[in-house]
């Protein structure tokens, strides 16, 4: 992350920011250091920073961002969101920023061993026979195994 | 040319605005009443300290005591303590305002402010008698009618007695009572912000953290400070800015424009004190205003640590200290350091009285809270001093409450338009 070109930057990735939910306000940021200073996960890894994501975002540092690892570490425990002087919805931002992210193909690989598990069973922890008949035994419903609903959320990639 | 004797303008606030004005415009022959709703006039200005190291630096706030001297001795003003304004009406080119009054039980004719009352008083520890915090203000001495013995449960009627001039009169009533004005002269100025407001200060759950007003006060009355948990002189103090200001979530955006100068003053002023002192300063921007502004700024960085960023969480340290969270741009983490003492240059905010004042008058409160006087409001006699306009040091007041009391005149036809 030491060696960033202005040139390598993209102007036209702030707009597209802005027009999305969650991005609406991140250019008010007069870097106060609020967030950081608030951010239970800046406490004990210092990849991780609300307020420099941002100024990448602002600059137009878009494959930098979108392709970090760091986007995935916020635990969106809304510290940052609560206490910023200027109202951007910064927990709402690394949101769009992890599903702009999915969408250009950025994904990590757990997220999408996730994906897949939720398509393939409707859960991230699947429900299996033992499971029901635990539930059996202390006169709790049965439930489905299968959750095929769930596979209309993700079409075929 | 309006006739001279009849102008009489209502300054409403005893502050250090309203004050200038009417000495302004008593200087020019026009009688003007303040009204103040605290016991003492003088405001919050009169609880500011010097802030001179071993010279003057030009805090500006020792103009207070020359306005209040010019005050005491002056026969022609006319003040009115522990008063408020309830209502104005329009009477053709006039106001009938109506005041309610609180008794004054002191009668300010009579005291000499010897001081027996004080001395005596039994309930002065839980403060029945309190102390004005300026020697220029007459009378020295007030009583709080909700702390004293006599007019809680009609013991005690001590101070009455002792006192050599028969200036106490404890059984005073309230009431209610109104008078035509030609002109207001809005003067009521600003409050400090309270911190309880920001839930991640915990200002109440810490003994050792204080507001930058409570600084003031307390190096105005004791000359130094020390820690309210065991009274030992604080070695490691932080100071953070923008409490209450520049906050959108709090409906704050503007800049309160004294708090960088007030820190960094009384920050100079602890250091030239005790060198030994170590004070960290955490700002988001240092806002320069005032023309040698700059030269304290220089001379600050020499003597504190200024940090960019304002920290995050506040937790109780070992031996009553207190430990902030903030952003170490070195690591590049989120790290915890102790400090003795931690001050919140608390920001000026709004008037509570200002959505009155726009109700009943007819004038409009800024997106800000704070009042906004157009160019037809001060040709109908209605003029705004000081702090009720806007975020304004002392110096800066004074010079505001002379153009009010200028476009006083102006309205009551003394100057040529």
């Amino acid at each position: 992350m030491s060696d960033l070109n202005l040139k390598s930057a993209d102007a036209t990735f702030i707009h597209e920011l802005t027009e999305q939910p969650g991005g609406e306000k991140v250019r008010a940021c007069f870097t106060c250091k609020t967030c950081s200073a608030s951010c239970p996960i800046t406490a004990v890894n210092e990849t991780f920073n609300p307020l420099r994501i941002i100024r990448l975002a602002l600059y137009g540092f878009r494959d930098q961002v979108l392709g970090s690892d760091f986007i995935w570490l916020c635990s969106s425990c809304y510290s940052c969101q609560e206490r910023c002087p200027q109202g951007v919805c910064i927990a709402d931002f690394m949101t769009l920023l992890k599903n702009m992210a999915v969408k250009a193909g950025y994904a990590p690989t757990g997220i999408r061993a996730q994906k897949n598990l939720v398509t393939k069973d409707g859960r991230i922890y699947p429900l299996d026979d033992f499971d029901n008949k635990k539930r059996k035994k202390i006169g709790l419903p049965q439930l489905p195994t299968t959750c095929e609903v769930v596979k209309r959320l993700f079409p075929e990639e | 040319m309006v006739d001279k004797k009849t102008d009489f303008i209502l300054i409403v606030g005893g502050g250090i605005a309203g004050l200038t004005t009417s000495r302004e415009l008593n200087s020019t022959g026009i009688t003007a009443l303040v009204i103040e709703k605290s016991p003492f006039i003088g405001g919050h200005a009169v609880n500011i300290t010097c802030k001179a190291t071993d010279r003057c630096i030009k805090c500006n706030d020792c103009l207070v005591e020359g306005i209040l001297r010019d005050i005491s001795v002056n026969e022609g003003l006319c003040i009115r303590t522990r008063t408020t304004l309830t209502d104005v009406e329009k009477i053709g080119n006039r106001f009938c305002a109506s005041f309610s009054s609180d008794p004054q039980l002191i009668d300010p004719g009579k005291c000499t402010n010897c001081g027996l009352c004080y001395e005596k008083c039994p309930g002065v520890e839980r403060g029945a008698i309190i102390r004005a915090p300026s020697p220029n203000i007459h009378p020295s001495y007030a009583i709080d009618p909700f702390k004293c013995d006599h007019c809680r449960d009609k013991k005690n009627r001590i101070c009455q007695a002792v006192c050599p001039e028969h200036a106490i009169e404890l059984d005073g009533e309230k009431e209610s009572w109104s008078k035509e004005v030609d002109g207001i002269v809005l003067a009521t100025g600003y409050e400090p912000f309270d911190p309880e407001e920001i839930a991640r200060y915990k200002y109440s759950g810490f003994s050792n953290m204080i507001t930058g007003m409570d600084l003031e006060k307390t190096l105005r009355s004791e000359g130094s400070i020390v820690r309210t948990s065991d009274g030992v002189q604080p070695e490691k103090m932080a100071f953070v800015q923008c409490v209450g200001s520049r906050d959108s979530r709090l409906g704050h955006e503007f800049c309160s424009r004294v708090c960088c100068g007030y820190a960094l003053r009384m920050g100079l002023r602890l250091v030239y004190d005790n060198p030994e002192i170590d004070i960290t300063v955490f700002y988001m921007d240092i806002q320069n205003f005032g023309k040698d502004f700059d030269r304290y700024f220089q001379e600050a960085r020499d003597h504190m640590r200024f940090l960019r960023g304002l920290p995050g969480d506040f937790y109780q340290g070992d031996n009553d200290s207190i430990s902030v969270n903030y952003y170490n741009e070195d690591s590049g983490r989120t790290i915890s350091e102790d400090f003795d003492m931690v001050v919140l240059s608390v920001g000026l905010m709004p008037g509570s009285s200002n959505n009155f004042f726009a109700e009943t008058l007819g004038l409009n409160v800024n997106e800000d809270g704070f009042l906004e006087i157009k160019e037809k409001m001060r040709d109908k006699g209605i003029v705004v001093a000081g702090t009720t306009e806007g975020p304004m040091d002392v110096s800066e007041s004074i010079s505001h409450a002379k153009r009010a009391a200028f476009d006083m005149s102006k309205f009551l036809g003394m100057v040529s338009k």
